[in-house]
Formats: C-alpha cells, structure tokens, sequence
C-alpha cells in the first residue's frame, strides 16, 4: 500500500497542477489567503468549513536536493525523527498519547524537493494542533538513543523499496541520468549512510533547512484567517531562522547523457514494463515549457485519441502513457507501457517512434484542446472539494514551484496552442537523447527475444550500493 | 507506471483501514470507524446529517437516497447491485469484476466512441467496478453537466454492449492486474494467506491464478446474460450527494430504473471461513530483504451487534502493535491491524520486517495482553478521539459520503443507520472491548512471503499458542 501510495501521490502531483487562482497574481481571486509570521513562516489559508475539521501543513523547501553525498537519505531520517519527541513532549510515546488526545490523523513525506508533514484533526483543537507542530518543528531533541531505533525503522523502509522487482533498475536509471549528482534525486539515499546518521548530522540539516524562512505552513478547512495569524504567532514565535541564513543551492545537474537502452530481468516481474525518458523542462528554468507539457500529457490521456486508439484499445499494451512530474530543478519525461511478452518489441519500436507522430498533422485538434481546458478547471473544481488534501497539493506547489507557477496555471493552460505543443516536441524529444528501460521476467525476456543487458551497468553502479 | 520511490511517506497510521483493506483486498469493503468523541470533545451531532438525507423509493421500490449539501457544485451518483463475487458460483467469480469492468465501455445508445467524445466533452468519469458482495456504477460531474452524465450512467446500467472486442480487451487488462498482483509482496501475502483463510468453496476466495483461469474462459455471451440478471429492483439503490436534489433527476432515474422488475433468487448466507487447526501457515520463498507477515482471523460482520466494539478493539490493537513492535523496539516500518466488514467480518494484522521471529514474539504478546487486561476507559476514551476525525472525513468528499451511506443501504437497507454508528460507538465500554478481544483474537492464520534461507517456522509457535 505504501507503493500505491507513492505512485498514487507521484502521479498526481505530476499532472495534477489543476488548482490555481482565476488570475495570475490576483490574489483577491485565490482560493486561499496568504500572511506572514512574525518570525517570517509564510502561512497559507484555505477556509472551507464543509467538516468541523482543519489540515496543517507543514512543509519545506527540503529533500535530496539539499543533501551532499555523505547525507544522502538522512532528510528523511529527519522526518521520521519529527515524530520522536521534543522539549515539550519528551518521546515517541508520549507523542503519540498527544496524537490520541488531540484527535489527529497524521504523515509525512519526503520527496526530492519537499518535505511535508501534515495533521487533520478537529477544528476545536486548532490551537493545540499548532503547538504541537510547533514544537515538532522548533524544538525536537533528536537524542541519540531514539535515533538509534529509528535508523532501523527507515531501514525496514528502504528494504521494502527494495523488495520491489524495479528497485535496482530505478536506481541504474538516476545514476546514469544524473551521474556525479544523483542523490540529489534519491530521497531514500543509502543504507549504509542512513545506518551511520548521528545526531549532529541532524542538527546541521534542521540549521540548513528546516527554518521558517525556508518553510510553509497552510491551514486548510474550517479555520478562519483572521485568527490564524495570531495562533501562529503565539506558538511559532520562538522558532527563529538563523542569521546569515542562505537557501542551499547544490547547483545544476550535468547534462542528460547519450541515448541508452537497458534491458534488466528480475524472476519477479510479471509483466513487461518499459519506459523512455526524456530530459525536460525545470520549472524554474523552462515555466513555459512545462505548461506545454502539461496539456500534452492531458491530450495523449483523451480515450478518443490516436495515442489511446494505438496502444490501449488495440490490445497492443495494457497500458501506455506519457507522463512528467513537475519539479522545479529536474524534468524527467517518460513515455511508458506494460505489455505482455509477445507484444513487448513490437510495442517498444512503436513507442520509439512515438513522439515522431505527435507531430503529425491532425493528430491533436482544437476540440481535444478545449476538452482538456475545460477538463483541468473541472479537475480543479473537485480538488478544492477535499480541504484535507488541498492543503498538501498546495504545498506541493509552494515547494517546488513557488505559487506564482501555480496561481498562473490554468491562465496559461488556457493559452498552449497545438503549435506550442509540437514545439516542445521538438525541442524536448525529436531527436533528442534518450534513456529506455524494460523490466521483464527471465522468461518474458525469451519470449520477447529481448536479452538482459545490464550486467555492466549492474557492475558499475550498484557492486557497492 | 514508474516504479521508483520518489516520495517517501510513513506509514498512513490514522488514516488507514479503509485505504489498506480497499488495496489489499480490491474490493468494496465497509470500514467505518466513526464514533462520537470521548468526554474532553464536543459530541458529533447528527440532527443536521439526518435532516439532509432524504429517503424515497421508485415506483417499483427501487430506494434512492439523496444527501443534499446546499450550494455544492458537485453530484456524486452511485447506483449499487448486492452482487459480486460472493454470489457467484465458485468456478465463475470472476465473471463479476469482469462484466462490471466492461459495462461502461459501450452501450446501446452511446457507442464507445460517443462515450469518449461525451466524457471528454462534459469532463465527467462514468465507471462500473465489481465487488465482492456488493458492486457499483457511479459517476461523478458538476451540476450543469448532470443531465449528460445521468443519461450516461443510466444507460451503462441498464443496457451496456458487453462487445465480444471489448470483453477481450478487459479480459487481458484483469489478467495482467491479477499477475501485477504477484509481483508485489505485500499483495502477493495477501494470496498466500487467502489460500488458507478461505477452503476452496467459500464465496470470498479469489486467488490471482483462480481469477486468471476463470477470466481465461470466460465468454461475453455469459457475461452479457449475467448482466442481465444485476437489473433487479430488489438488490439495487441509488445514492445521490449534490446539491438538492432536482425534479428532472428523479424523473430521469425513474424512467430508466422506475420499470425494473424483481428476480427471484434464492440468497444464500456466506459462511464464515472454517479454521482448520492442521492448516494455519503458509510461506512463499522470496528473495527479498524485509519479511512481509499477513495474519487474518474470523471478525465481527457489519451485521453483528460487535460491529461498533470490533471497529474500536481494531483501532486499539493496531495503536497498541504500532506502539510495540515500531516504537519500542524497531522491528517494523509498517505494522498494523485493521477489519474488513461484510455480511462476514474479517481481521488483518500486518507487520513487514527483517526480524520476523522477534516481530511475531511482540505481535502474540500484544494480543495476549489486550485478551487478558483489555484497556481502561481514559485509554477508549483517547482512540474514540481519532475516530471522530476519521468520521468527518467520511463526510469531507462526496463520493465518500456516497460510498459510506450505500453501505448502510446495502447491508440494513437503511442509509440513515450511517448517523446512528456514533451513538453506538460512544456505547461501548472497555469491557465490551476485552470480551470480544477475547472471543476474537485467536485461530490465527499466517501467510509469510520471505527468503526461505531467513525464516523457521517453528517461530510461528508464538501465534499458534494463541489458539
């Protein structure tokens, strides 16, 4: 399930950036309200009082790609700490007994360039609630002997990734993606670091990012923002940014390697699974681009489509699509199917191919165009009806946008022609490099005469993983 | 379909027994955990929830039954069939996800085609999902495009194609999801315990290599005639949430659903699964590094009087198994306990990790204790709080709201008893929980999917001694 969820939420962050304001920079127009602390937290208001609940999020700006080689990993064994105890509530125990009085459903995630951690609870225990993450957040102890434990928990973790049939090839694919630079996209990190992480360690990423000048707290359901400032004030006040405080910047990745095509077998794997992965726009490089992308992605999914005609309904894969999650100092795009065996070639020529026909005339018209606007303000409609999720979509997007991308997008959406489409086609794909990948059984991999040929990558990436 | 972890999330503590179960069992399952809060919160009040569900019936009986939220955009329709694998014979299970699956692929008024041009057009999602004993088909759109989108879902219900090209071409897409289902082990644990939970006959059993056969020879001809057989006025509901519910919607569920006859079938109860003392465990070799352990056991069915009690005991084992195994002593990531509540109930407690003989140690002990000392009222009073936050959340979204209030219709043909599970939550007491820990908490079955290098079964004994 974690997987699923995983996948779920990756997904859909991908493609889902439905939700903006009517117009860009018209803030009157937002569904949401925006104020600072006075210890400079930037504080998001979303009331929406259809359940006597409210969702706090807290998120920042945190992840791999504020991790260095020797701490890649150990952002998220900072997040599991967040629960372990701090100077109001001395341990996990008794954190929990809070959680329990409180009436709080909680998580966390941590992701490449976000970490969230995220409370629903009754909206009468507003005010306790934002101590409690208050205090989470400010004054967590981080003793050694608790981090002990929850080395081996994050370990339990990691290991369940890697009883997944995908998780060595996943990791052959970033390093030969990112090179020297990898673990800037690689929020698990590795386990021989994460089983060596101290305390100090901790405490030198809390210093580096987990300060209010680098974080985001949203308040979503029946708040009233009046009084949240307020509220926020009273509990977040002493949790200070330190001065001389700069936003990490681990700089840029290399350049997306020379076209590679890795075939990798693992008795576990049912079906065949292939993908082909551009480079792609980084929203904070190439914004326009991105919102080409999006409306791309959106026509490719139209059941009435070419695209599904060809791969789905014909029965020649039992999935196929195109798909890119949004981030802000990467861009991966990745054209992907399952197949079976006896399909997997003709399905992988055919997919090679794929981004040459997208340029063809008429293979998007302006009726699929307009089904698209009108589908992502819909979507938008049905995000907005879910406070307790809305939140963490929003921080999402503060994250690894900024919310001037996010208020700006259904505008833009709005504006993408056919022509602005094949001009990310070309610039992105036609010719381009690209990484292919396929994950099959031993025996699929007969039947779809299609040999493993990772061993030398096996050999040079993961010999001492 | 990319597979690589690129968010990490902790385990979904609070929110999940419905999400967990819905995953691992792939079916529509009932799990409510609502009550009213403990003595330091506010009591939930459902006078207001009450008022705004309307209940009325076509004129053939069908019940339709409307949640109104003034000034929501939104419409969530779900009509339901009490049919699903259950009710089929065991050698054709699978014909229900499969026929359900294919419905609203075409119709007799909406070509494929036209459904594509339609749903793409208006920006609406009408689908057909099968389940175990009860199955649906909903839809979801904003007010102004509901009359496109009823006329949809109406005829997807009552007159869908089944084409021999699109049955095919569901038929690959349920295999490859069954196979999906053994390469992951936390739904391949699941078969591997289903196959000693369930004998072979009993209604809820469907292994992925059952289900592949079955969907193998199964032909549209005879889904086409089961299709036939779900239009009964006597096993299906309506469930609307929307803004108030309008003239033209009745009138139009009415002409489409208003005729329906009733069939006369004989229903017969499902058993509960039999615990067979020599046939408790079973282990599938995985080369794996994290030991993933499915323990299911006989539960309280939504129908008990335990239903309320169990929900709360569940709660309390899980937090309890949380606090053990993870909290003190690190033998998991992903430890926890939830129920499955149909006309049978089921309990599940899972627990992934590289310690399994420690693991299933603490897991025993946790039991032993809640059986034994059971918990204090300060202590019910704390897990009742959680629930009152998963209970709005219940009422947060529409299809939410939909689901929950169908499976009331569908189990006491009342969707109002949905407002009445607080007042019984808040009934029960710790020794309402020690008594049914007790009659619960044993004749364990144990699936196991690990490195048989790694594990010795004689490391179950713990579990077993619980018997």
């Amino acid at each position: 399930m974690i997987k699923c969820l995983v996948f779920l939420a990756s997904s859909l962050l991908a493609t889902s950036a439905f939700a903006a304001s009517k117009t860009k920079n018209s803030s009157k127009n937002r569904p949401y309200e925006s104020f600072k602390a006075s210890n400079g937290l930037e504080i998001l208001a979303l009331p929406m009082a259809k359940v006597p609940l409210v969702t706090i999020v807290l998120v920042a700006k945190a992840g791999a790609m504020t991790e260095l080689p020797e701490t890649n990993g150990l952002t998220h064994v900072w997040e599991h700490m967040f629960f372990k105890g701090n100077k109001r509530i001395p341990d996990q125990e008794a954190f929990n007994k809070r959680i329990r009085q409180l009436g709080i459903t909680f998580n966390g995630d941590t992701s490449a360039e976000m970490v969230r951690y995220f409370f629903t609870l009754p909206s009468q225990n507003l005010d306790d609630g934002l101590q409690f993450m208050a205090d989470a957040i400010s004054t967590p102890l981080l003793e050694p002997k608790e981090l002990e434990r929850e080395r081996i928990v994050v370990l339990d973790e990691y290991d369940r990734n890697a009883s997944q049939p995908g998780f060595d090839l996943n990791n052959i694919e970033r390093m030969v993606i990112y090179g020297d630079k990898e673990y800037l996209r690689n929020p698990l990190g590795r386990r021989k670091l994460v089983l060596s992480t101290t305390r100090e360690q901790l405490l030198g990423i809390k210093a580096e990012v987990f300060v209010p000048a680098n974080c985001a707290l949203i308040v979503a359901g029946d708040v009233d923002p009046k009084k949240l400032t307020a509220l926020v004030n009273k509990h977040f006040e002493t949790w200070k940014t330190p001065d001389q405080w700069k936003p990490v910047d681990r700089g840029l990745f290399p350049p997306f390697p020379p076209t590679v095509d890795i075939v990798k077998t693992h008795a576990q794997t049912q079906n065949v699974n292939m993908q082909i992965t551009w480079n792609g726009p980084r929203v904070l490089f190439e914004k326009e681009d991105s919102w080409a992308i999006d409306v791309l992605i959106q026509m490719l999914q139209l059941r009435s489509g070419k695209f599904y005609h060809k791969y789905t309904d014909s029965g020649l894969t039992l999935g196929s699509g195109f798909t890119y999650h949004t981030q802000g100092r990467a861009g991966e795009l990745i054209l992907y199917s399952v197949s079976s065996p006896e399909n997997a070639s003709k399905a992988k020529a055919e997919l090679l191919k794929e981004p040459q026909e997208w340029l063809t005339p008429n293979y998007f018209n302006k009726t699929q165009l307009d089904d698209v606007r009108r589908s992502m303000k819909i979507s938008y409609k049905m995000e907005l009806n879910k406070p307790s999720n809305f939140a963490k979509t929003l921080a999402f997007w503060w994250a690894t946008t900024g919310l001037d991308y996010y208020d700006g997008y259904l505008p833009a959406m709005e504006k993408v022609t056919i022509k602005d489409i094949q001009a990310v086609i070309k610039k992105y794909l036609i010719g381009r490099p690209y990484l292919a990948t396929t994950l099959l059984s031993p025996a699929a991999a007969k039947t779809a005469n299609m040999p493993d040929n990772s061993a030398a990558l096996t050999e040079k990436y993961l010999k001492n993983y | 379909m990319k597979v690589i972890k690129s968010i990490l999330q902790l385990p979904r503590r609070r929110m999940k027994n419905a999400g967990r179960l819905a995953c691992e069992i792939s079916a529509i399952i009932l799990v409510l955990q609502i009550t009213v809060t403990p003595t330091s919160a506010k009591t939930i009040s459902t006078t207001h929830d009450l008022n705004l569900t309307l209940s009325s019936k076509l004129k053939n009986g069908l019940p339709v039954i409307a949640r109104e939220t003034p000034g929501s955009e939104i419409v969530h329709i779900e009509i339901g069939f009490r049919t699903g694998t259950a009710t089929q014979t065991p050698a054709r299970r699978a014909i229900n996800p499969l026929t359900f699956e294919t419905m609203a692929y075409a119709t007799r008024k909406y070509s494929k085609q036209a459904i594509f041009a339609l749903t793409e057009k208006y920006s609406f999602g009408v689908a057909c999902k099968g389940g175990i004993e009860v199955s649906i088909c909903e839809m979801e759109t904003v007010k102004d495009y509901l009359p496109q989108a009823l006329d949809l879902l109406l005829s997807v219900v009552t007159e869908p194609l089944l084409t021999d090209e699109d049955v095919n071409l569901v038929k690959k897409l349920k295999i490859a999801e069954f196979k999906n289902e053994e390469q992951d082990p936390e739904a391949h644990v699941n078969s591997v315990v289903n196959a000693i939970f369930y004998d072979r006959d009993h209604p809820f059993r469907l292994l992925p290599e059952e289900g592949i056969k079955q969907v193998e020879t199964l032909t549209a001809d005879e889904m086409r005639s089961y299709q036939r057989t779900t239009l009964d006025s006597s096993i299906m509901y309506v469930v609307y949430a929307g803004p108030k519910i309008g003239k033209s919607t009745l009138s139009m569920l009415e002409i489409h659903l208003g005729k329906l006859g009733k069939i006369e079938r004989k229903l017969t109860p499902v058993p509960a699964p039999v615990y067979d003392p020599s046939n408790t465990s079973a282990f599938d070799h995985l080369p794996i590094p994290t030991a993933y352990i499915r323990m299911k056991f006989n539960a309280p069915s939504i129908l008990s009087p335990d239903a309320a009690t169990a929900n709360v005991l569940f709660e309390i084992l899980s937090e309890k198994l949380h606090e053990e195994v993870r909290t003190k002593r690190s033998l998991s990531y992903s430890v926890h306990a939830g129920t499955a509540q149909f006309s049978q109930g089921l309990g599940v407690i899972v627990a992934s990790t590289s310690k399994p003989q420690e693991t299933l140690a603490v897991i025993a002990d946790v039991i032993r204790d809640l059986r034994n000392k059971g918990v204090t009222q300060d202590e019910l009073n704390e897990y009742r709080n959680i629930f009152t936050t998963t209970y709005y959340l219940t009422l947060e979204t529409h299809d939410a709201l939909a689901s929950a209030l169908a499976g009331y219709q569908n189990y006491f043909s009342d969707a109002k008893m949905l407002y009445d599970l607080p007042r019984k939550l808040d009934a029960v007491t710790p020794a309402d929980i020690q008594r049914v820990a007790k009659e619960i908490l044993k004749n364990f079955r144990v699936g196991i999917v690990y490195d048989k290098d790694k594990f010795k079964s004689e490391w179950l004994a713990p579990i077993k001694a619980l018997q």
